[in-house]
């Protein structure tokens, strides 16, 4: 009876240990970002674009990265519900539980979920040679499209194989045809679609690998789909490589106005999600 | 050859509307069809020699029947006896089961139920409105629920919406607890409502017949025992088949009573001389409570 309790109790800590030492990673994080970055931060950083002398210290700011970042992000985020949601009803709703498409397809997104960015990046780029394209704010949106629509496909297909079949049979038996009946799954596994959209964002707004070769930089903010854009991880990256500090802090800048847009969004979905999960059924 | 389409076709004013005439303002819910009108017809249903295989299994062998209309039909037996895939034939769910063929004939007014396909099985599932063993809302408000089912037949317009949702919540008696409350979620109503509002749901796409699958074992009895009541009222416009495990219910409700087993139907006729005086032995030895 002792061990038992004694076991109980190391498993305990064990358990509060293992949350602590994450928690104390993310505090971490964020702490040396903030101790870093925090001094090189302004409404300049915020709101205006970078200025001539900018990459060796001088005046301007990085909006040129948070509005090309925002620009792909939303732009993939869109595009890749259009393309996954129509892909996750297809194989939960139209196939058969053990449909070998389904099967099939299922691995295939798994082997999509994981191929490192730059691998999309390298692509895109060779594809882009190809047409004779130049790096662009479209080539950036399609890679970024290409890297989440697996991790779309499979988070949310995980929450549409728990959709109770009930559901659906009842939904059927009122004569509802399966179009009609995604309507109402939708709105059982509309929390999923939340979470896979939160998960799929934070990827996509903090990739560099993928958009370096198909986005490129730039200093201005991409006003036509053919030119090229810049973003925040990139920011980070070009100006950590400088050997000037003051550079080198506005790169903990870009990167605490990177982790606050994420926080935003995950904040914003956490509520979204809320509002969506009022008639779902336990 | 007959569609079931048309075969289907729905009163020019709902027959619970008519009935009761709680108020002319609903009617009609929808479009009426000149060739078959319900009201004059009898809505039998009849099984001919019904086989259903799921993969290598033989589940029902060889079923003859005959459901008569505006009755409560019980089917009972013990489990596994194939009275749920019974129902689920008649409503085309058998469909989402992998590796199934059925053969035989199952006839509404003379059309094949077996055999229709695409947009006639679309009329047939209106026609045959099920209540299952769980009441499942759909993810809505409660009246979202009703109105789902009309809306998917075309009725539009949020106060026709309303009436329609009223008059059926009434037939199922849960109209005085819910009407201050029809946009809350259907999930935070009790379990026993929750039934109540399926029957309601089935209730307002104007079906014939009512599949009932155990619907009031999940229940409370004081619950089950509204449903029971409820479907007493409800036989007078409806046919309904229902399966139970529950003996004394079927004692208490049914006007013909099918007793199953293993997949064949044993016995089959009108409550009283089933249940007082079976001419199988199994029939005898099921009542008599020698297997379950």
């Amino acid at each position: 009876m002792k061990l038992k309790f004694a076991e109980e109790k190391f498993f305990k800590i064990l358990m509060i240990g293992a949350t602590m030492t994450v928690l104390a990673f993310v505090v971490s994080i964020i702490y040396s970002i903030l101790s870093k970055g925090w001094g090189a931060m302004s409404w300049d950083m915020i709101f205006k674009l970078p200025g001539g002398g900018f990459y060796i210290g001088k005046e301007g700011g990085f909006l040129n990265a948070i509005a090309g970042s925002l620009y792909i992000v939303g732009a993939s985020a869109a595009l890749g519900l259009l393309v996954s949601i129509p892909v996750v009803f297809y194989l939960n709703i139209y196939l058969k539980r053990r449909s070998r498409l389904a099967y099939v397809a299922r691995i295939a997104y798994d082997v999509l979920f994981g191929i490192p960015s730059i691998v999309y990046g390298a692509f895109g780029f060779t594809i882009m040679i190809y047409f004779g394209l130049k790096t662009s704010l479209l080539g950036g949106i399609i890679v970024i499209t290409l890297l989440i629509i697996p991790i779309f496909i499979r988070s949310m297909d995980e929450v549409a194989r728990q959709l109770p079949r009930e559901i659906i049979d009842a939904s059927y038996s009122l004569g509802a045809t399966r179009l009609e009946t995604i309507r109402v799954a939708l709105r059982q596994i509309a929390p999923g679609i939340a979470t896979a959209t939160l998960l799929s964002v934070g990827r996509a707004i903090g990739d560099a690998a993928g958009v370096m070769f198909t986005a490129g930089y730039t200093d201005s903010i991409p006003t036509s789909l053919s030119q090229p854009a810049a973003t925040l991880p990139l920011a980070v990256f070009f100006q950590l490589s400088s050997p000037i500090k003051e550079v080198q802090d506005r790169a903990y800048a870009a990167a605490l106005v990177l982790t606050i847009i994420v926080l935003l969004l995950s904040i914003l979905g956490r509520y979204i999600t809320n509002r969506f999960s009022k008639h779902k059924l336990k | 050859m007959k569609h079931l389409l048309q075969a289907l076709s729905l009163p020019a004013r709902p027959r619970t509307l008519a009935a009761n005439g709680t108020s002319g303002k609903v009617a009609p819910l929808f479009r009426p069809d000149r060739k078959f009108n319900r009201d004059e017809q009898e809505s039998e249903l009849i099984v001919q020699n019904l086989n259903v295989h799921i993969k290598d299994q033989h589940i029902l062998k060889n079923i003859h029947l005959t459901i008569p209309d505006k009755k409560i039909t019980c089917v009972i037996g013990p489990s596994g006896c194939g009275k749920s895939t019974l129902l689920k034939t008649f409503n085309r769910l058998i469909d989402s089961i992998e590796e199934v063929r059925v053969s035989g004939k199952v006839l509404l007014n003379g059309t094949d139920i077996v055999s229709s396909g695409g947009s006639e099985i679309i009329h047939l599932r209106r026609a045959m409105g099920l209540i299952s063993q769980k009441p499942c809302p759909l993810p809505m408000s409660i009246f979202d629920n009703i109105a789902y089912g009309c809306r998917i037949h075309g009725i539009r317009g949020r106060k026709k919406l309303r009436l329609v949702a009223q008059h059926y919540l009434e037939a199922a008696g849960l109209w005085e607890e819910v009407k201050d409350r029809l946009n809350t979620p259907a999930t935070r109503l009790s379990i026993g409502q929750q039934q109540r509002l399926c029957l309601a749901r089935s209730l307002a796409v104007e079906p014939r017949f009512i599949l009932a699958d155990e619907a009031t074992s999940a229940l409370d009895p004081i619950s089950s025992k509204i449903i029971e009541e409820l479907f007493i009222k409800l036989k007078e416009n409806y046919s309904i088949v229902m399966v139970t495990h529950t003996l004394r219910q079927a004692l208490r409700i049914a006007d013909n009573v099918i007793f199953m087993y293993l997949g064949e139907v044993i016995e089959t006729g009108p409550a009283d001389k089933v249940f007082n005086n079976p001419e199988h032995k199994l029939t005898k030895k099921y009542l008599s409570g020698v297997f379950s």
